[in-house]
């Protein structure tokens, strides 16, 4: 769900500066409420080289295109800032995972040599992998530094699902579907 | 000898290889989590209302004591952890005499998104507390909460003193700026408002990735390699699935419950400084002066054993019990461990307070 979202907001975003504004051989049309404003994202009929930018355009009919461009615009930087933010977030919870498991696995390394080494005592070893990944990760997750970030990755996510359910209600697109904007079609 | 004279660098890696194989050959195994039965100690169904239940479990003797007991369990996850095969609580004190009963939340859905923690309090626990005094022909009750229902059935108290002859609390978390768990620390980061607005209750996923978190090892490595160790062991694989069945069964939590919750509890403390509002009612701990006894477990992750304990420094009751056992936050109500030092001593410390309902 999310990963569509993003998918369209990103395709907004690519698409919001067409200039390809042609009123003729429109088809698969759809209306887009962007800040109190109708957009008509539609297709040139008859393209067999698809191309998004040249064959999607912003319906300069109904209203100017310049402020249908900047509104479309600075609508979708709004709905994207928090799948920046999210994204940020996201990064950087990994990083801090990936910095543990090295910082871990130094550790088990490190006490490696004092495990005395033979055939039974594999479950010896796998102990102390368990115990020493479970302390730094515990410890990881429970500092204000992943706790935190973390906590901002979810304030963001929920926003990006806020951004979601506005689009497709406004819309009456359904992101579930594999192709919800018709891409294929096109 | 040790290793330091004849490892290589690759020895640990090649441990760790066959460790993670092991545990991708017992996972498979899990799928069979539904021929797994729970529940097991018969009951009848006493009291229905929206989707809450009230259970009462049948027993081949009388009842030998004359307060009947309630059991409020969490919103999280489901109360058959109580009733495991072989190692269940409840069976054990309908065993020794008790007339158990058992407040099963359900699985709460839109409608229930907007319900408060005085609504679940006033609608539910409340007419089921009267259902049992009713059934029971009982004035008083002891109320006996698991986790987060410890903590309700402990603000229940101070509502509903007339109602309540003894208070038991299992793992409740009272003091949060005690917690020190993977949860208390998360929690003061979420914005709540942004959440809840948004999904309303609290899907069950995201509290997987939440439950995860809590001992991300030794549940999702240690435990499924123990598994693997064990496979040929029956009894052994028929309770590691009954536990992770349950694991893995948990319905949405109440939004607006999980607003209060974190916003109150976790984020501001409320409850130990006199200042959570229930309805109309300020939640004071030291109006409770009845007989407590407050278990906790000194290696719990959920709820730290410091948060619990508070309770114990914040009530008025004379008769007062703290009792720590060193054993994990499931440990204390389905284990072996249980069985063999947690309630024997529950069952000592209320039959003596269960004899007559002044």
């Amino acid at each position: 769900m999310l990963i569509n979202l993003v998918s369209f907001l990103q395709y907004n975003a690519a698409y919001g500066n067409t200039r390809q504004a042609s009123f003729l051989n429109r088809e698969n049309r759809i209306n887009l409420e962007m800040g109190g404003q109708t957009v008509e994202i539609f297709q040139l009929k008859n393209t067999n080289d698809f191309k998004p930018t040249e064959t999607i355009g912003v319906d300069d009919k109904k209203i100017d295109r310049n402020s249908a461009e900047t509104s479309h615009r600075q609508n979708s930087i709004t709905m994207m800032e928090p799948g920046f933010e999210f994204f940020t977030r996201f990064t950087y919870c990994q990083a801090l995972l990936f910095k543990s498991w090295v910082e871990a696995s130094d550790q088990v390394a490190k006490k490696l040599p004092d495990v005395k080494r033979d055939s039974k005592n594999s479950k010896e070893i796998s102990t102390l992998h368990i115990k020493i990944y479970e302390e730094t990760f515990t410890n990881l997750f429970k500092s204000p530094e992943y706790a935190s970030n973390l906590g901002k990755m979810i304030n963001a996510s929920m926003s990006l699902i806020r951004n979601y359910k506005v689009v497709s209600e406004k819309n009456n697109v359904d992101f579930d579907k594999k192709d919800p904007l018709n891409k294929n079609k096109l | 000898m040790t290793l330091q004279q004849e490892t290589n660098p690759l020895d640990h890696q090649m441990q760790m290889a066959d460790l993670y194989m092991g545990i991708s050959k017992v996972l498979p195994l899990l799928s069979s989590v539904n021929e797994v039965t729970n529940e097991t100690t018969p009951h009848d169904v006493v009291f229905q209302v929206d989707k809450v239940r009230l259970l009462r479990y049948k027993s081949n003797t009388a009842s030998k004591y004359k307060v009947p007991v309630l059991i409020v369990y969490a919103f999280i996850n489901r109360p058959y952890i109580l009733d495991l095969e072989n190692k269940s609580m409840i069976k054990n004190l309908v065993d020794n005499g008790f007339d158990i009963y058992l407040l099963d939340w359900g699985t709460p859905d839109a409608e229930e998104s907007t319900l408060t923690i005085d609504d679940y309090l006033k609608r539910y626990l409340d007419k089921c507390v009267d259902t049992v005094r009713k059934i029971s022909d009982s004035k008083k009750i002891t109320l006996f909460g698991f986790c987060m229902g410890g903590t309700f059935s402990t603000i229940y108290t101070v509502m509903h003193k007339e109602k309540v002859k003894n208070l038991i609390t299992l793992a409740p978390p009272i003091d949060c700026s005690k917690d020190t768990t993977v949860f208390g620390a998360i929690s003061k980061f979420l914005d709540v408002d942004n959440i809840v607005d948004t999904l309303g209750n609290i899907p069950s996923s995201m509290q997987y990735q939440f439950f995860m978190m809590l001992k991300p090892f030794k549940h999702f490595v240690g435990k499924y390699y123990e598994i693997s160790q064990r496979t040929a062991d029956n009894d052994y694989m028929k309770d590691s699935l009954r536990l992770e069945k349950w694991l893995w069964d948990t319905a949405p939590l109440p939004g607006e419950v999980f607003r209060q919750w974190v916003k109150d509890l976790y984020q501001k403390n409320l409850l130990v400084h006199n200042g959570l509002k229930i309805g109309q009612t300020t939640i004071e701990l030291q109006k409770i002066d009845i007989p407590l006894l407050n278990i906790v477990a000194e290696f719990d992750h959920l709820v730290s054993p410091e948060s619990s304990l508070a309770l114990n420094k914040l009530v008025s009751s004379k008769d007062n019990t703290p009792m720590s056992f060193p054993a994990g936050h499931i440990g204390l109500c389905a284990s072996s461990y249980a069985q063999r030092e947690v309630w024997p001593k529950l069952i000592q410390w209320l039959e003596v307070r269960s004899q007559n309902e002044l």
